[in-house]
């Protein structure tokens, strides 16, 4: 082909919508072996000293949670900035943090699935691992954020010499239950998406150590047809399953607000703000991860610029629609005509937190706009600092809805301001180490890409390109479409 | 007999008397005595065998072997370790030590509950009518014990200065008993001594002539015989009484006006129209109770009746009395004075004696307000009070009784008594010629009793250089204090729950203090101490105080002493009703008083008591040092409280902003509080803080509450300035910042939350006028409401067959004095956080008192109290919303908090609308001392770290009314269940009970038409409903 290639930055541009044509998702000429070489090659070949250098940095900030949670629970929540009217302060905002950056990967594994959207065959797989994490870490904040961690067990309906069950009204143990099976159903979705892959590294394996531990991971999988058929099946039940739970989960954790009847908590919109919040939020962290780890492993015609665009594109979508929520909350703020409500959110924009409120409308409604145009879209540098921006704002978000409610709610005598401590921000950032920890171990050991999903991809290009040169060199002959399609396919 | 009496039949108090008397006998004299002081190893007069007494080697050898850790302690004594443990090894000592018959109280009887006594049943309460004395001046109690221990001081209902509530330094004063910083041994030269080394001191430097006693005032006739006989016996001794926070103004003022100083007995019930004239009856006064009691009386009235009534405050600081008045003037206290005058030259009255007319006149011609007032005072006649404050100079109370009188006051509003020592000059110039004397070498030894004047007394008057020519320095006092490290010999005062004594109250009824308990460090009062002078064999005060009642008895004594001291008091022993003549002859004196404070450019410094310290011995009190002002709302500090007027002038920016203070050569720098209603030009101090010596630490923590809590200010307070009650200085902005700990108004001035602040506040804090309130009833408070939406419940709502408890909050009489606060802490165990703690919005307090200020005019606005504790509602937020279910519905509607359920989610916290759930963020009561732990309650849990609690009602109140109501076989009748708080409330705002029963006092009050729900927009039916406040003000141009 004498065709020139488009090149942006460097990169192959192929991210043009030309009507009848169909840009190539895997580039670089790519089958089923070279792609198979690609993804594996990460696990196989011997880690390297940046690799070293960023697992070592994961743990060192891993290792302030470590000495901060013992202090946190030995001590007392007191170590802590929360006071009277402020009862909820950092360790909820990370909970609903890392429950909304949870979303992406299920959003992108599941409901793109059902979708058919064949472009997240690339990015299913990490964006999966960071919902597994992200979800973990989601769950150990409720567990150390309460006054007698050691009770935290009473919130699940065990049977208990007293007859107690937990109450049913209480949308923390709604919370307990939704967040309790998101993490299962995403943890199950994720293996099980990665036994063929594991089954790959198995039969690549050159010494026993990794023969006995993926084998045992790959529950003995052979790729019979048998076993693709059932593998089919059970994904997409699976994703089927998965797909309300995506928006459920954070419906659920809204409720802890929207139940309540704190003002800027109390608001019927919560549910599906809160919901397109995650989805903003778990793209631009999805983005954040992925741009340096394309270009770490090599992975650049895999996880390509249209890839990346797609998800910014989500990220706008997402931004704006988070931008209409805070929109319409000051709009029913003042035309609900509730005086209370009313001050709340003037207090927002205007009060002793306007700095963080200004700093959230910064970052996720303003700098998305940026995506307007394609060469933001499709620019790594700009992309990597919106996603930054995305994630601090997002953070922000959730700080203003808990922190700014709860410090002016009804009785202004009781108002006072939340600082946070040391403690409040070394667990903050230590949770970031715990999150970087597992995920640069999962670079490591882990099929980073969904090797037989990509392969699907690349088999229907490859089909695609021979037709397409069949049309070109023999006129008139019709294209023969009966192949099956490979197994793994996404679509 | 209150109903609090009432559950306890059959109790006399004479089995504690005899215990305790017998005790103090024993522990006082007879070991020493027996054994020879020499051979007493510490101050502490127990021992644990003879080996120990005679302090053997193999002693020492033995307890190293027993007790390998303890050993250092055990032989130091019981001075450096909890009495309890050492107790305890005593007897594990005594055991093993193989001697038979080893006394640790020779020929004491100990509790013998073996032979139990009448009435006494382990576990249950008993309550005993005893006294403290406050600046000279009794308050009746009745203090709770739970098997030997007082754990609670409530008011004597049976008192007429009292009528059963207390106020909020009294409720305090019970945690000083158990204050681990408590003094607990003789110290002689920063060594432990012995009371018998003590004593044959004190013998000696009496013996040897010119002994002087500088004495905190005491209206004890038993103390007062002493000293009349310790006066007679010494050559050269003289007796002299200070107290920093006197009234002698009010004492100067009346023998200005009568020629002998007379006692003014005030009866608001009967005051139609109140004139304060910088004064503070309603809080600061030592009869502040009873004040009280008739301010809400009238305020009744005045709703109620056609009666007109009113409060007038004229001031310059913001007082809690200036808070509930319908009209509140500001003017400088220098300019008070011409206020006064002006009013009193506008009036149309006889007996003004005729030099004073002259010096109306030079007081200028009266402003519209107070010729308004003035012809208010003339149509008032007969039910008008007027009353000067301690601030104010003795020429200001001259006048304000001649007011009195001329309108008719005496023998309605007002009772004159003759004052109880009319010889004594003021405490100023006692403490002036104290110093003379001293500097003169009439003085060979002196005797500090109580009171703390190192600490207190006038900056200019020398005292403390001049103590250190005085050859022999002798200290009696609860703590090793200021004045302790100034004199060679400490000896520990016994606190007033631990020792027997009488006074008078304000009114002048003999009150009787009795022992609670024993003497848990050896203390002695000060009658004790000047009997190991005066007798050979010195007499126990029991013995003392029953000779001084034996004097005034009737009948048989042991019958009319048991009476009494089950009383409490001595009945129709109060001062007699006199008719003095009023007096001209300071005409001059009061011009130069109208026409000095004209001009004055600088700034008015007033020293005022603090609300809660009040003159500083309240300073290692953590629950007073907790307790918020209740005008500034700063918690553990003191503040130099400006006007925002000059706030901007000293450069002050905000709260906690440095400000150098200068009042002659002498500067005191120290953190500002802007309080609107401050009068410009004014500065006010509150005393009592800034003391550091409290140095106890035992168990590696420290007892010293007070270090870093606030600013002493007396070294700017001179003898002029206690006598004119504020100085003249100036004030600069100083560099710095200081953080000061509020409970309350985090918020700037003018920021959009202080804006939305006053227009909620006019919601919560409901306040009509009473012309509008008696034209429109309830709708006038209705109309205050904000938006009620239709009300519908997401769920069942509770039924009830039995109780439905509730509360009713009258804000037209709450005065937010404090009292509540206090005695809401002592009762239900409620931990004390520390400033720190405070400053982050985590205090324990389970009722707070918020203050709100309205009207634009931050010169001089209005305020409105409104006490908040938890409100039991219906539709319970916290309870739909806790995981775990630990704060439920009761049967009888209250919201239950189950500790030990609790995970501590703080979910309830953040859906309470009311933000009346506290959090132990930390571990508050983390290894309390053994005496720290005596002072809790038995009926109420200590809570645990990571637990939410909350204000219950005082549900083990309620659980010991249903007990006592069953066990007589009884309904529970309305007022036997009474929480701390409504108990002890001055103005009786507070009312509770049961809302099932129609008649109840608390269904009335829900059921006035002045009533209304907080919040109630939100439907969550609170059980705990307000009633508005009703102002009186004058309208424009009447």
């Amino acid at each position: 082909m004498a065709e020139a290639v488009a090149r942006i930055g460097g990169e192959i541009d192929n991210t043009q919508d030309v009507p009848g044509r169909r840009e190539n998702l895997i580039l670089g000429n790519q089958n089923d072996s070279t792609v198979t070489d690609v993804v594996c090659r990460i696990v196989e070949t011997k880690p390297t000293k940046g690799w070293f250098i960023a697992l070592f940095f994961s743990l060192s900030v891993l290792g302030l949670l470590g000495i901060l949670v013992p202090y946190l629970i030995f001590t007392g929540i007191g170590v802590w900035g929360v006071n009277n009217p402020v009862g909820w302060g950092f360790a909820i905002v990370n909970f609903v943090f890392w429950v909304g950056i949870g979303h992406a990967g299920t959003l992108i594994s599941a409901i793109l699935f059902l979708f058919r959207q064949k472009w997240r065959t690339s990015i299913n797989r990490a964006a999966e691992a960071m919902t597994i994490f992200a979800v973990m870490f989601a769950g150990l904040f409720p567990g150390i954020h309460v006054g007698r961690a050691w009770f935290a067990y009473w919130m699940f309906p065990l049977p208990n010499q007293m007859s107690m069950w937990p109450n049913f009204r209480s949308p923390l143990l709604w919370d307990v239950f939704a967040v309790g099976t998101y993490f299962t159903v995403s943890l199950l979705f994720w293996y099980m998406g990665m036994i063929p892959d594991i089954a790959t590294l198995r039969d690549r394996a050159e010494n026993k150590f990794r023969r006995l531990g993926y084998g045992l991971l790959a529950m003995g999988w052979t790729g019979s047809n048998r076993m693709w058929h059932r593998y089919e099946r059970a994904y997409l039940l699976l994703a089927a399953l998965a797909t309300p739970l995506v928006l459920s989960v954070h419906s659920v954790v809204s409720f802890d607000f929207a139940v309540s009847l704190v003002p800027g908590w109390h608001t019927t919109i919560f549910p599906p703000y809160f919901v397109a919040g995650a989805i903003f939020s778990g793209f631009a962290m999805v983005v954040t991860l992925l741009v340096p780890c394309r270009a770490i492993f090599g992975l650049k015609e895999i996880i390509t610029l249209r890839h990346l665009e797609n998800m910014n594109k989500i990220i706008m979508v997402t931004g704006l629609m988070v931008g209409y929520a805070y929109g319409i909350e000051f709009f029913i703020a003042w035309y609900g005509g509730n005086a209370v409500e009313k001050f709340t959110f003037q207090n927002r924009a205007f009060g002793q937190y306007a700095w963080a409120y200004w700093i959230m409308v910064s970052c996720n409604v303003i700098s998305p706009q940026i995506y307007w145009f394609k060469k933001a879209r499709t620019s790594l540098v700009i992309m990597f600092i919106v996603s930054i921006f995305v994630n601090i704002g997002m953070w922000f978000e959730r700080f203003v809805i808990t922190i700014s409610s709860l410090a002016n709610d009804f009785v202004p005598s009781a108002w006072d301001y939340y600082k946070p401590t040391f403690v409040d921000i070394g667990i903050l950032i230590g949770a970031f180490g715990l999150f970087f920890t597992m995920f640069t171990l999962f670079c490591r050991f882990l099929p980073f890409i969904a090797i037989s999903e990509v392969k699907a991809v690349v088999a229907d290009q490859n089909r695609a390109a021979e037709l397409a040169l069949l049309h070109s060199t023999q006129p008139g002959e019709a294209p023969s479409g009966a192949e099956p399609a490979p197994a793994g396919a996404g679509g | 007999m209150s109903p609090i009496k009432n559950q306890q039949p059959n109790v006399t108090e004479s089995d504690v008397t005899e215990e305790l008397k017998t005790g103090k006998l024993a522990t006082g004299n007879v070991v020493t005595g027996a054994l020879g002081a020499g051979n007493v190893v510490t101050g502490v007069d127990l021992w644990r065998s003879l080996d120990e007494v005679a302090n053997t080697e193999e002693f020492r050898q033995f307890v190293a072997k027993e007790f390998p850790t303890h050993a250092p302690e055990v032989l130091e004594g019981a001075s450096r370790r909890n009495f309890l443990k050492v107790m305890g090894a005593s007897l594990a000592l005594a055991g093993m030590g193989g001697l038979t018959g080893c006394l640790r109280y020779p020929r004491e009887k100990i509790l013998p509950f073996a032979s139990r006594p009448e009435g006494r049943i382990p576990g249950v309460a008993v309550h005993y009518a005893t006294a403290l004395e406050k600046d000279g001046v009794s308050q009746a109690l009745l203090a709770t014990t739970f098997d030997g221990r007082p754990i609670k001081v409530d008011g004597n209902p049976d008192h007429p200065m009292s009528l059963g509530t207390l106020d909020v330094t009294g409720q305090g004063s019970v945690l000083e008993l158990y204050d681990p910083a408590r003094s607990r041994e003789v110290v002689h030269d920063k060594k432990a001594s012995t009371w018998a080394a003590a004593r044959d001191a004190l013998r000696r430097a009496h013996a040897a002539g010119g002994m002087a006693v500088l004495a905190a005032p005491s209206s004890s006739p038993t103390v007062r015989r002493m000293r009349d006989r310790f006066l007679k016996a010494g050559s050269g001794a003289q007796w002299v009484e200070f107290c920093p926070l006197s009234r002698d103004a009010e004492r100067e003022g009346t023998k200005l006006l009568f020629g002998s100083p007379y006692r003014p007995i005030y009866d608001f019930s009967k005051a139609r129209l109140v004139v304060t004239l910088d004064a503070d009856p309603l809080m600061t006064h030592p009869a502040a109770l009873a004040h009280s009691r008739g301010f809400a009386a009238a305020r009744v009235a005045r709703r109620e009746t056609s009666m007109f009534q009113r409060t007038v405050a004229i001031e310059s600081r913001f007082s809690v009395t200036g808070s509930v008045a319908d009209q509140r003037i500001t003017a400088r206290a220098g300019d008070i004075a011409g206020i006064a005058a002006r009013i009193a030259g506008a009036l149309n009255a006889s007996l003004i004696p005729a030099d004073l007319t002259a010096a109306f006149a030079s007081a200028g011609n009266p402003t519209p307000a107070e010729v308004a007032l003035a012809r208010d005072l003339n149509a008032q006649r007969g039910g008008v009070l007027v009353i000067a404050g301690d601030h104010q100079p003795a020429e200001v109370h001259a006048l304000a009784h001649l007011l009195n009188v001329a309108l008719e006051g005496v023998g309605s509003t007002v009772q004159y008594s003759q004052d109880i020592d009319p010889t004594r000059t003021s405490h100023a110039d006692q403490i002036t010629k104290l110093v003379g004397d001293i500097d003169a070498g009439r003085v060979k030894s002196v005797l500090i009793m109580g009171g703390n004047p190192v600490f207190d007394a006038p900056a200019d008057s020398g005292l403390a250089g001049a103590l250190s020519k005085v050859a022999t320095r002798f200290r009696l006092g609860e703590y090793q204090d200021e004045t302790s490290n100034a004199c060679q010999w400490h000896l520990p005062q016994a606190h007033y729950l631990e020792t027997w004594l009488d006074g008078h109250s304000w009114d002048g009824t003999l009150t009787l203090t009795q022992p609670m308990i024993e003497a848990l460090y050896g203390g002695r009062n000060a009658a004790e101490v000047v009997g190991l002078i005066l007798d050979e064999t010195p007499k126990s005060a029991y013995d003392l105080v029953r000779e001084t009642v034996a004097s005034s008895a009737t009948g048989d004594f042991e019958t009319f002493w048991r009476e009494a001291i089950h009383r409490g008091f001595l009945e129709n022993s109060a001062f007699r009703a006199d008719s003095p003549r009023p007096d001209g002859g300071w005409g001059a004196a009061l011009t130069s008083r109208v026409t000095a404070s004209s001009g004055a450019s600088d700034v008015e410094i007033i020293f005022v008591g603090d609300y809660t310290l009040h003159d500083g011995c309240h300073a290692n009190n953590g629950w007073l040092q907790e307790c918020p002002d209740p005008m500034t709302k700063i918690a553990w500090d003191n503040a130099a409280i400006v006007a925002p007027a000059d706030a901007e002038q000293f450069g002050v920016k905000k709260n906690g902003d440095l400000v150098t203070v200068t009042v002659g050569s002498k500067s005191v720098t120290i953190a500002a509080f802007v309080l609107p209603g401050q009068t410009p030009g004014t500065v006010t101090l509150p005393v009592g803080y800034g003391r550091d010596v409290f140095d106890r630490v035992a168990g590696g923590v420290s007892y010293n509450l007070a270090k870093g809590s606030g600013v002493d200010v007396y070294p700017l307070r001179t003898v002029a300035a206690m006598k004119n009650g504020f100085a003249l200085g100036t004030v600069k902005r100083a560099s710095g910042h200081y953080k000061l700990a509020t409970t309350q108004d985090h918020n700037a001035i003018h920021s959009i939350e202080q804006v939305e602040t006053e227009r909620r506040a006019s919601q919560f804090a409901r306040i009509v006028d009473l012309g509008e309130y008696k034209q429109k009833h309830g709708a006038s408070v209705k109309a205050l409401a904000g938006h009620v939406p239709h009300l519908e419940s997401l769920f069942d709502e509770h039924s009830y067959h039995g109780h439905k408890w509730g509360m009713g909050i009258d804000l037209d009489l709450c005065t937010g004095c404090s009292a509540c606060v206090i005695a809401c802490q002592a009762e239900n165990n409620i931990a004390v956080t520390g400033k720190d703690e405070v400053a982050y919005g985590r205090e324990m307090h389970w009722i707070r008192i918020d203050r709100y200020f309205r009207g634009n005019n931050y010169d001089n606005p209005e305020v409105i109290h409104q006490p908040l504790t938890c409100h039991h509602c219906e539709n319970a937020p916290c309870e739909q919303v806790c995981p775990v279910a630990a704060t439920v519905h009761s049967a009888e509607g209250l919201n239950d908090m189950v500790y030990n359920r609790c995970i501590g989610t703080r979910y309830c916290s953040n859906n309470c609308p009311y933000k009346v759930r506290r959090f132990n963020y930390f571990n508050n009561a983390k290894h309390p001392s053994e005496q720290e732990q005596m002072v809790y309650n038995p009926e109420v849990t200590v809570r645990a770290r990571g637990v939410m609690e909350k204000c219950t009602y005082c549900v083990q109140r309620i659980n010991q009314a249903k007990i006592s109501a069953k066990n007589e076989n009884r309904a529970v009748r309305d007022g036997d269940a009474i929480p701390a708080c409504a108990q002890t409330c001055p103005t009786q705002a507070i009312t509770f009970g049961d809302l099932a029963d129609a008649h109840s006092q608390v269904s009335e009050a829900h059921a006035s038409d002045r009533s209304y729900a907080m919040l109630e927009e939100l439907n969550v039916k609170p059980r705990t409903h307000y009633l508005a406040r009703v102002v009186n003000s004058p309208r424009e141009g009447s």
